[in-house]
């Protein structure tokens, strides 16, 4: 299968101080990869290197093409963790969405850009909103905008900081699975920072645990593997997990008390 | 009415005023989107130390004045984008430290025999037909740079980070876009002066502000008021005899005013 992204002895230094050491990993195309850990780990900052957003030490593929390449190209989505929007911006949910479209230097708007701005707003389901102003939408509904603003890009892989901030928990359970019938359908490789990791367990196909170094990076059972999230969590291991229905003997106290 | 309209001289006040509305209008939308409005006060300024040393050099004072906002903009520009110190800490080091080389200059150049007041507060009503050339033609080049870029500059000002991963070029806009607020400061450095130009880099798009949440309504609101803040204020310094600079500075500041109180955003969603 072909590689999405290329990860390999991967350091980055901020002001002097090492946030991310030697990190190498592979992902496949059509994959989900979920990149969990502590606040402060390094998940935001792996995504930036990944991007090229922030300078690194270390080798990053994207389909074969380096983070400045792969941003000419239009090939990567990024959707940054949610900030305050001025309410009084002035644009419109839809005309975010169209954002998404623009790209490189004099990359013009696709003939069809109207109905792929309404495809985009429906499968997030705010085509309702699509004359509203952007900045006076609830933080899930920007979210949800967002996302489809990402999508409409077209793009062939996509990375999501911490998509989840703010959102409410059934509007989580449709994100994820929105997500999962997006990557089943157009084949997208999504690569995924979020906190709430025994959530994302069930929708993800590979984790990655970060705490400065790569943990560990396979199959979301480490999830149940108190000593792999105690490395990566330290004591706290027996805080982070949030239990859901589908989360049985996974080796950790149910602390939510019994929901 | 029509008689002074029919004065060459007011017909040249006229024409550079709606060039130099247009542009402004245009600009002040991205100067309040993306703040930067104490970023033209700070380049207006530097200009005038370029004034300065022209007058003592001897040499047309438009070509330093032009030199001295663009190395103001280049500076005050990166000062910003690196993060090494404030944004409002650099400007105020950068502007007064050019308005003092300025004052210099003039002392040092004994013989000199030109109107600094003019410089600083303009007089619109003194323009010739080579002013209006200039304008038309740095005012082309300015549309034009702003239509190929409009959506661009709009993603960058809106999510800043985003746009740089859709391979937009950020960097290169933002220095761009400050070098065409340098040489628009430095064409109405004879309309409305150093020190007053910056309002209208400011007061119109903060005006249309109030009214859209649309960009391209916003955008045309903003080059309206620009309009009807250079003609009303025209006439004004025209029938009262006032400097035309400030006339249309407080024009705009009334309109500005009278939309703060009607706060039409508050009421509907355009």
């Amino acid at each position: 299968m072909k590689k999405a992204l290329r990860v390999s002895g991967l350091n980055v230094t901020l002001s002097g101080r090492r946030i991310l050491e030697n990190i190498s990993f592979d992902v496949e195309e059509g994959k989900i990869l979920g990149i969990v850990g502590p606040n402060g780990g390094g998940k935001t900052t792996l995504l930036k290197a990944i991007l090229g957003l922030v300078s690194y030490e270390g080798e990053i593929s994207i389909f074969g093409f380096s983070p400045a390449e792969a941003r000419k190209r239009g090939i990567v989505g990024y959707l940054p963790q949610r900030s305050l929007f001025d309410p009084d911006f002035p644009l419109k949910a839809k005309d975010v969405v169209a954002l998404g479209m623009v790209k490189g230097w004099f990359g013009k708007l696709p003939s069809d850009w109207k109905e792929r701005v309404e495809h985009y707003l429906k499968l997030v389901n705010m085509e309702e909103w699509k004359d509203y102003p952007f900045g006076k939408l609830s933080g899930g509904q920007q979210q949800r905008v967002s996302i489809a603003r990402v999508l409409a890009g077209e793009p062939q892989i996509v990375f999501l900081d911490e998509p989840n901030t703010g959102v409410d928990v059934v509007a989580q359970e449709d994100f994820y699975q929105l997500l999962t019938k997006l990557n089943r359908e157009l084949n997208l490789t999504i690569v995924m920072v979020s906190h709430d990791i025994g959530v994302i367990s069930s929708y993800i196909h590979e984790v990655a645990c970060l705490n400065r170094v790569l943990h560990y990076h396979g199959a979301p059972v480490c999830l149940t593997q108190p000593e792999i999230l105690k490395k990566v969590y330290g004591p706290a291991a027996d805080r982070v997990l949030v239990h859901d229905e589908k989360c049985e003997n996974c080796g950790y106290p149910d602390i939510s008390g019994g929901k | 009415m029509i008689e002074v309209l029919s004065m060459p001289f007011m017909q040249r006040a006229i024409t550079g005023g709606l060039i130099l509305a247009v542009i402004a209008g245009v600009l002040s939308v991205f100067i309040v989107l993306k703040r930067l409005s104490f970023i033209g006060v700070g380049i207006s300024h530097t200009a005038f130390g370029g004034v300065a040393l022209g007058v003592l050099l001897g040499i047309n004072p438009y070509v330093t004045a032009i030199i001295f906002a663009l190395l103001g903009a280049i500076s005050i520009g990166s000062i910003s984008r690196r993060g090494m110190i404030h944004e409002d800490t650099s400007i105020g080091i950068l502007f007064a430290t050019a308005m003092a080389l300025g004052v210099i200059f003039i002392a040092l150049a004994k013989n000199y025999n030109v109107d600094i007041m003019g410089y600083l507060f303009g007089n619109i009503l003194s323009l010739v037909d080579s002013d209006i050339y200039l304008a038309v033609a740095v005012g082309v080049l300015i549309l034009l740079f702003l239509a190929i870029f409009f959506r661009r500059m709009i993603f960058a000002a809106f999510d800043e980070e985003v746009a740089v991963v859709n391979g937009i070029p950020v960097a290169f806009l933002f220095y761009m876009f400050l070098s065409i607020v340098a040489l628009t400061i430095v064409i109405s450095i004879k309309m409305v002066g150093i020190i007053l130009i910056s309002a209208m880099l400011v007061i119109p798009g903060a005006t249309a502000y109030m009214i859209t949440y649309d960009f391209l309504l916003l955008t045309i609101l903003s080059v309206l008021f620009a309009i009807a803040g250079v003609l009303l204020g025209l006439f004004a310094s025209f029938w009262f005899n006032l400097p035309s600079g400030a006339t249309i500075v407080v024009t705009l500041t009334f309109l500005f005013l009278i939309v703060l109180a009607v706060n039409p955003k508050k009421r509907v969603i355009l």
